[in-house]
Formats: C-alpha cells, sequence, structure tokens
C-alpha cells in the first residue's frame, strides 16, 4: 500500500516546500500546510478503507522483506491513532492562522509543525524500535523548537526543562533498544514478540525471571513515561505548557504527550514484549499517582494555562491506569480517555487562547477581565471544563464511566472510590476557574485591548464544541466498530500484530 | 572493560544531569550519557578479528566473522539526532544568558516567577 510512506513523505515535502517557497511571503506557508493536512487526510482516508479489510496493512520499504528489511505496518491502533492525531492537528494549523501573525517568521512556525507531523506519523507507522525511536526524536525536536519559538523568557525556560527531560528520556530509550538488540539480535517489533515467545515456551527464560527483559523493559517505560509526563516525571509539564502560543500548547497536550508517550508504550508492552501482572501493576499505580497528584497540584495555581497542564498530567493518568487494568472494557476505555481527553483539553487551550489574543498578555490577574468580552469563548470554557469534570452529555462522563466500570468489574473497589474523590477535586478546581472568570468580573486597573476574536478561530471553537458535546454518544455508538474495536483486538492479542505481519 | 566505561559515563551524565544547576554543564552531561550509549551500541557490534561487513560471491564462508554492521548504522543517526538536538540546546541556552545574563537554572527559575 503507497499510502502509508506517503503520509510520512507529504509533510516532508511540505516543510521543504515551505523553507523553499514561502521564506520571503509568509501568507503562502500556511496555505500550504492547510493543503498538506488536506492531502494527509484524503490519504487517511484511503487507508481507512483498505484496513478495514484484512486489519493490518504492511509495506516493506524498499521491497526488502522482513528479516532484512524495515516494515511500516498500519493496524487497528495505528489508524485510531493517526485518526486523532490529523483531526487535532487540522484544528490546531486553522487556529493557528490568526493566532501566530504576531510574530514575525511564520514560516518557521509552518515548517516545525509539518515536521513534527511526520514525526508523529512516523512514530505511529513504525515497525522496528529504531524506527519508531528515529521519528520520535524527529518529532521531539520540531516540538522543542515550537515551544521555544515565541523567544519570550518563560517559553526557554519552559522548552530548556523539556529538552532536559527529553534528552534523558531519549538516552533511556537508546539504551533499552540497545540491550535489546544486544539480547535478541533484532529490531523489528514482531520479530521481538516471536523471539520473547519461543524463548518463554521453552519454559527456560520465563518473562517475569528474565533479567535483561525486566531492565529493558523498565527504560522503555521510564522513558516513554518521561515523554507522556506521567507523575514522577512530571516537571516539564507545566513549564512546557504553560508560556508556549496556544496552538502549540493543543498539540503538545493532545498529540505529542499521548501518541510520543502512550502510543509507544501500548506498542511495546503489548504487541512486542508482552505485559506480565507486575507491569500492569506499575502502570495502574503510576496512574493513580498521576491522578491524585495533577489534580492536587492544580489547587494552588491561579494562570488559566497552569491549570490545564496539571490536568493534562491526571486525564494522561486516567488513560494509564486503563491500560494498567487489562482487561477489554479498560482499555476500550482508556482509547476512548485518549480522544475525550485530547477534544477537551484542546478546547480548553483554544479559548484561552482567544482570551489571549483578545488582551495580548497572558498573567493570571487579567483572567478576569478577559473572559467577560466574548460569550463564544466563554461557553467553549465552560463546555471544556464540564467535559474534564465528566458531566454526562460531555464526552469526558463516558470514558470515565467506562474506565471506573472496567475497575468496578476487576474488584479495585478502592480505586475506584479514589478515582470519584479525584473528579470532585477536579470539580472544585474548574468551579473556581470558572466562578473568577465569569462571575467575579471586577475591571482591573490594566487596560485591555478588546478585539473581536477572528472568524477562523471561531470556527475551530465551535468544532471542538460540537465533537466534544457530541463525540461520546457518537464514538460509543456508530464508530465503535470501526475504530475502537480492532484497535482493542490488535493491543490485547498480542499473536495478531506479529502474525499479521510475519505471514500476511 | 569498554562496558565498564559506558557504564561510568553513563553514571557521570546521569548524575550531572540530576545535580548540576548550570545551563552549559548540562548541555555537556546530556553530551556525555548519549556518547555512553554511542559506545556501547558500537561495542556490542565489535567482534575480535572480525572483518568487513562485506559480502561476495567467493567467500560466503566467512559470514560469521563480520562485525555487526547494524549498531554502526544506528549510531550514525543517533549522532545525526543528537547533533540536532544539541545544537538546539546551544540556542536555546546563547537566548537565556542574553535575557538573564546568567547561566544558572535556579536564578533563571527565580526571575522569571518574580
Amino acid at each position: 500500500m503507497i499510502e502509508i510512506p506517503l503520509l510520512i513523505i507529504v509533510p516532508l515535502l511540505g516543510v521543504f516546500l515551505i523553507v523553499g517557497i514561502a521564506r520571503k511571503k509568509s501568507h503562502i506557508a500556511g496555505i500550504i500546510s492547510i493543503i498538506t493536512l488536506c492531502l494527509i487526510f484524503y490519504l487517511y482516508k484511503n487507508l481507512l478503507g483498505a484496513a478495514g479489510n484484512s486489519g493490518v496493512i504492511v509495506y516493506e520499504l524498499g521491497g526488502w522483506s522482513m528479516p532484512e528489511g524495515i516494515n511500516l505496518v498500519i493496524d487497528g491502533l495505528a489508524v485510531f491513532m493517526l485518526g486523532i492525531v490529523y483531526f487535532i492537528s487540522l484544528i490546531a494549523l486553522i487556529y493557528s492562522i490568526p493566532y501566530v501573525k504576531k510574530i514575525n517568521d511564520q514560516w518557521k512556525y509552518y515548517a516545525l509543525f509539518l515536521l513534527f507531523i511526520t514525526g508523529v506519523s512516523g512514530v505511529v507507522v513504525a515497525g522496528d524500535i529504531f524506527t519508531l525511536f528515529v521519528f520520535l526524536e524527529i518529532a521531539a525536536v520540531a516540538s522543542y523548537a515550537l515551544v521555544s519559538i515565541s523567544l519570550e523568557a518563560g517559553a526557554l525556560y519552559g522548552a530548556f526543562g523539556y529538552m532536559r527531560m527529553g534528552m534523558i528520556s531519549s538516552v533511556l530509550i537508546l539504551l533499552g533498544i540497545a540491550i535489546s538488540y544486544n539480547y535478541l539480535s533484532t529490531l523489528s517489533i514482531s520479530e521481538v514478540a516471536i523471539k520473547l515467545g519461543i524463548r518463554n515456551q521453552a519454559g527456560n527464560l520465563a518473562l517475569d525471571n528474565n533479567i535483561v527483559i525486566i531492565f529493558v523493559s523498565l527504560l522503555f517505560f521510564i522513558g516513554f513515561a518521561m515523554k507522556s509526563g506521567l507523575v514522577p516525571f512530571h516537571s516539564w509539564v507545566v513549564d512546557a505548557h504553560a508560556f508556549s502560543f496556544a496552538p502549540v500548547s493543543i498539540m503538545l497536550a493532545a498529540i505529542c504527550m499521548p501518541v510520543l508517550g502512550i502510543y509507544p508504550i501500548l506498542r511495546i508492552f503489548f504487541n512486542m514484549i508482552g505485559v506480565t501482572p507486575k507491569i500492569l501493576s506499575i502502570m495502574m499505580i503510576i496512574g493513580i499517582l498521576s491522578m491524585i497528584l495533577g489534580t492536587v497540584l492544580c489547587l494552588r495555581e491561579r494562570d488559566f494555562k497552569r491549570i490545564i497542564g496539571y490536568n493534562c498530567i491526571s486525564e494522561l493518568g486516567f488513560v494509564i491506569f486503563g491500560i494498567g487494568i487489562g482487561s477489554k472494557l479498560a482499555i476500550a476505555g482508556a482509547l476512548l480517555h485518549i480522544i475525550s481527553y485530547s477534544l477537551s483539553s484542546s478546547l480548553l487551550y483554544v479559548s484561552d487562547g482567544a482570551m489571549d489574543s483578545e488582551k495580548k498578555v497572558s498573567n493570571d490577574q487579567n483572567l478576569k477581565i478577559t473572559f467577560k468580552s466574548n460569550v463564544l469563548t466563554k461557553v467553549a470554557s465552560i463546555i471544556g471544563s464540564m467535559s474534564v469534570v465528566g458531566i454526562p452529555p460531555f464526552n469526558g462522563f463516558w470514558s470515565k464511566m467506562i474506565i471506573i466500570t472496567a475497575a468496578w468489574i476487576a474488584g479495585y473497589k478502592g480505586n475506584c472510590m479514589l478515582i470519584v474523590l479525584v473528579l470532585i477535586l477536579n470539580a472544585v478546581v474548574f468551579i473556581k476557574v470558572q466562578t473568577h472568570g465569569m462571575f467575579k468580573s471586577k475591571q482591573r486597573n490594566r487596560q485591555s485591548i478588546v478585539v473581536e476574536v477572528p472568524f477562523l478561530m471561531r470556527l475551530c471553537i465551535i468544532i471542538l464544541m460540537v465533537f466534544s458535546l457530541f463525540s461520546g454518544v457518537f464514538w460509543l455508538s456508530t464508530q465503535r466498530e470501526a475504530f475502537l474495536d480492532p484497535a482493542v483486538n490488535m493491543i490485547l492479542e498480542k499473536g495478531n500484530y506479529t502474525k499479521a505481519i510475519l505471514w500476511n | 572493560m569498554i562496558y565498564l566505561l559506558c557504564f561510568v559515563l553513563f553514571g557521570v551524565g546521569i548524575y550531572g544531569l540530576l545535580v548540576k544547576k548550570n545551563i552549559i554543564k548540562l548541555i555537556m552531561s546530556m553530551m556525555i550519557s548519549s556518547y555512553a550509549v554511542h559506545i556501547f551500541l558500537i561495542a556490542s557490534g565489535f567482534r575480535w578479528h572480525g572483518r568487513t561487513p562485506v559480502l561476495d560471491a567467493t567467500n560466503t564462508m566467512q559470514k560469521i566473522a563480520m562485525v555487526d554492521p547494524m549498531p554502526q548504522t544506528l549510531v550514525l543517526i543517533s549522532i545525526i539526532v543528537s547533533a540536532a538536538f544539541i545544537s538546539l540546546l546551544c540556542v536555546v541556552a546563547i537566548r537565556l544568558f542574553q535575557l538573564f545574563g546568567t547561566f544558572d537554572i535556579t536564578k533563571i527559575k527565580e526571575k522569571i516567577k518574580n
């Protein structure tokens, strides 16, 4: 299937086009990147139809077959993840056209954005761990540059913290790849799965007791948990989110953290190494810690973007907790929660960015002035908050309900209580934000420049509002068989992935 | 022996990353720890008395004694990635120094808070 490498080539081509053509005329850069993303959507739609029949599509790079060559693979999980990535990045790109007018070299921004999309597509379709690592680094370097692109002091500081964490994590991941290559002398995900499976069946090297495999899985887990900002490694998240542009924050929260962090964890532990109860329980513990700490740290913050940043940590805690339960229902809930989390956090960032463009400053005290000026941003912010807290019609409710139900069925009743407590704390945080923002709107002495929100921004806000209102019901009822079930099957049955690739 | 060197280098790098406060020293420790992993990869592909990994039609028998070419390619790619990384880090460090006049990360943090 020719579409799979095109998913990587097309955005890369867009980068070169922007660097080549649009350096002098910055307004072309936005148009080129929108066209590129629409083209990718077209390719993705073709892939969707093709993957529906057989389940897995494999593309062999350069015609080299399995033991020597590099594979690009599209399966249910990859289709699911790519859908989120392209939808959110299209929204962020449309949103950033009016937003980034204030910086000088817009073409740099768009080129970096497309480079980031290249990296993320590569991570999702990669069939071996080193390709995954290389694309991960491409995406990561692009995102570091995007965070620091506003060249303000805070943004640079946040970018530096992010890079520090990112460097540690990439060194750990590379070490894990080196050790696993040393031990198994292969890099391909499916081959590693087969070799470990054979060793496991022979009985002399059970997964639980094999010290090398335990070490490698720890290295991978720590590395990717750093990328996704789970709790012991969460220090970069808030600083990087708080000072960057709103579309960059959307990208970090909704694409970078789930796809560069959670997706490789799913792929490596469920399709490659294979999960054991110990790994699952570690995931659950880290998930609960992230949920609780992310929400508790929210309580003392006053800046809206920092609050959303901490909230992102706690939402990803939900996801990893759902994965850690390990039953079919729980993993479906976790995947669904990735959707609802990315929608709601981008809705919050979008509404905050619309306020930001009205007032030109993003200080915590000015929150009060600017909520007042536009009904749409107010409503968007409220809907986003309600979705995060888990009020029934919005999509945050459905995914959280599924995760809680799955935890209850699996017998983790104390954890269910903890989750409900976390949700109540979340509600406290967001009620505080909304009441301070909405109802106590006293004018501060600093004058704010009130500008109408641009049309494209309003369009993005409306699309995201509609989706976060309906997608919970929509996903559960109509699209479950098309998207969610193949992804869950691909995660849960380790052999499926390997079989489909090696004996297709 | 080489593996011990890797271990020591990696330990030094991670120690520096976690403890040091100067941005330049942080960048240097990042470089050291990534070099440690590179040396580890190269050393893992090494064979005593190995020959170059080029197959020709005449002597396919010596395939066993070849040096493993895979880690070398991996290291090349990884060096490129870390070069991009380090240059971006240096740009950020220079910019931070221009803004704050210091390389100390805690002082920068205090200045941002105020």
